[in-house]
């Protein structure tokens, strides 16, 4: 183990050691929106539709995924559903974004509706702009406060209320794990994700709650403005400065958006603790975090503070 | 001065323009309550609120009058924050132009309650005469938005012109049932006499009972489930069960009025 202590009490979950090091978090916009439809099955492929692409703002413009599954009473019109949780660097970005995957993965998906999901003043439009594909055969009502609009489609008509709101969030808190062998840090990596899934109001967007290519600011390429984190890929051992040893064969990053740090730093621990217990030191070598020097972004998750 | 309470002492002997009664009086102090005017209808005398009513405190935002109001019309016109609550029967266009606030009648009003309605929320628990929420006189469009429940019946001509908003019926209806509908909800628990939605042009009309349908007028009926009967069941009073009831379970929907090239419907629990 060469992760270096930056202290001289070490830091160990589970017999795995912790590096002294945080995450940087970026500020970030959010949105929650209530998909339903007829039964899970339907519910499920619009969702799929509606977050896929969604792992990373730096190419998909969003990040976004289903946060949790809903039973039948608890969502608005009675039917099962899912909360959904999207960030964008901007709010325009936001509301660009959602107007499309709505209407384009939700709109057209049999027996959907689309409610909003956050309450607050500034708005991100859902039915608001939808609504124009009724050509003239939309209608609205105003319940409880709420304007919701219905469109006529070949299955009967898509609800979607008119607005959802959008609020400040935070999006990018992170740990990596370094493993032993790719099936153990797989396997520490499936405890993390499953353990943070239940949690409310936060995402992990990318597949499987996990990515394989954390990046850097910066590329030798002068179009890009993220590339491979060299320092973190084992393969490279020995041609590039790495703070960790030949005993680490592959590492996974959860990436983490929330919608309050305090939510971001929760998962965090519930991640990084349910995946130090899975495989132990026999499976992880150790677990860190990505930042940029603390330059970047605003939210800096320590990780001896957030294991604290 | 904060809230209001207005005990009728005595009958006024006239009918009276009680336009004055509203969320009004709440910026003014005790002595200029009592010398408030309210002018006669069809004369040219006056009234002082002061002379017809015990005036004491209420609590914060409250006015509340009780008595025979049959013949003061237009109490809580423009009403736009704060609760209102009279017990006793008042006239004509109770809550007329009303924006805001809740009004609750312990009563029974008379012609053109909550006329050109705007906001907030209304409750009656008598009945209602003609033109519940109807237009001004002259004005294309009625009611505008807010709630309006009326636990009894209600008269002829209900939601006429109604643009926004919902009106909840419990009770019956006589003929001329969103009349000339322009968009809004409109709700009848009872029976609705004569034809219904004739002239519609949108919004819904929501029977709890079979009714009198022009096979002319509207398409035939079709069996559905719709979202949004689903929330609009969610947000009824309790009394109204029996219509959330109906609106969870498939309903038979209508469409017209098509002589007038209108997109409004009717909703029923049945195919009738």
């Amino acid at each position: 183990m060469t992760i270096r202590p930056t202290e001289s009490e070490p830091l160990v979950v589970a017999g795995v050691p912790i590096e002294r090091t945080f995450a940087e978090a970026f500020d970030m916009k959010a949105t929650r929106v209530i998909l339903t439809a007829h039964d899970r099955q339907w519910v499920s492929e619009s969702a799929a539709a509606m977050v896929g692409f969604g792992t990373s703002i730096i190419a998909c413009g969003i990040e976004i995924a289903v946060e949790r599954e809903l039973a039948p009473e608890e969502t608005p019109d009675g039917r099962p559903g899912v909360a959904i949780l999207a960030f964008a660097v901007s709010g325009k970005e936001l509301d660009k974004q959602i107007a499309r995957r709505a209407g384009q993965c939700v709109l057209t998906c049999p027996t959907t509706a689309l409610f909003a999901g956050l309450g607050g003043t500034t708005k991100v439009p859902l039915g608001k702009t939808l609504r124009y594909f009724g050509d003239g055969y939309q209608s609205s009502k105003v319940i409880g406060g709420r304007r919701y609009w219905r469109i006529p489609v070949m299955d009967g008509e898509f609800l979607c209320e008119a607005e959802t709101a959008r609020v400040d969030a935070v999006g990018g808190g992170n740990f990596l794990l370094l493993g032993r062998s790719l099936d153990r840090v797989l396997d520490a990596c499936r405890a993390s994700t499953e353990a943070i899934r239940p949690l409310a109001g936060v995402i992990t967007p990318f597949p499987g709650g996990a990515t394989r290519s954390g990046s850097k600011v910066g590329s030798k390429y002068k179009a890009l403005f993220a590339s491979t984190n060299e320092a973190y890929c084992p393969s490279l051992h020995g041609l590039v400065n790495q703070p960790f040893g030949d005993e680490v064969e592959a590492i996974v990053e959860i990436v983490i958006d929330g919608m309050t740090p305090q939510q971001v730093a929760h998962a965090m621990r519930v991640g990084i603790e349910a995946a130090c217990h899975r495989v132990g030191p026999a499976g992880l070598v150790g677990v860190t975090a990505g930042n940029y020097g603390g330059k970047l972004g605003r939210h800096h998750f320590h990780l001896e503070e957030v294991l604290g | 001065m904060n809230g209001l309470s207005l005990r009728l002492k005595h009958d006024p002997g006239v009918e009276l323009d009680a336009r004055s009664i509203s969320s009004e009086l709440f910026a003014l102090g005790r002595d200029e309550v009592r010398c408030c005017p309210l002018k006669t209808i069809g004369g040219r005398g006056m009234i002082l609120l002061g002379d017809l009513f015990d005036i004491d405190d209420a609590p914060t935002q409250h006015l509340q009058l009780a008595g025979d109001l049959r013949r003061f019309h237009g109490i809580g016109t423009g009403w736009s924050a704060g609760d209102l609550r009279v017990d006793g029967p008042v006239g004509d266009a109770f809550c007329s132009g009303m924006s805001g606030g809740t009004a609750t009648l312990a009563g029974s009003a008379r012609l053109r309650a909550c006329q050109q309605l705007r906001g907030g929320s209304v409750t009656i628990d008598g009945n209602v005469g003609d033109d519940l929420g109807a237009p001004y006189v002259g004005r294309v469009s009625g009611m505008s938005g807010g709630t309006v429940v009326v636990r009894g019946a209600a008269g002829r001509y209900a939601g006429f012109r109604m643009r926004r908003g919902t009106i909840i019926i419990l009770g019956d209806c006589e003929g001329g049932l969103g009349l000339e509908m322009v968009a809004g909800t409109l709700i009848v628990g009872g029976s609705a006499r004569g034809e219904v939605g004739a002239s519609m042009n949108r919004g819904t009309i929501i029977l709890g009972h079979p009714a009198e349908f022009s096979e002319i007028c509207f398409t035939r009926p079709r069996e559905c489930r719709l979202g949004i009967a689903r929330l609009i069941a969610d947000q009824l009073p309790e009394e109204a069960a029996s219509i959330a009831k109906m609106l969870r379970g498939p309903i038979w929907r209508r469409l017209g009025d098509l002589s007038a090239g209108g997109k409004g419907e009717i909703w029923t629990g049945v195919n009738a």
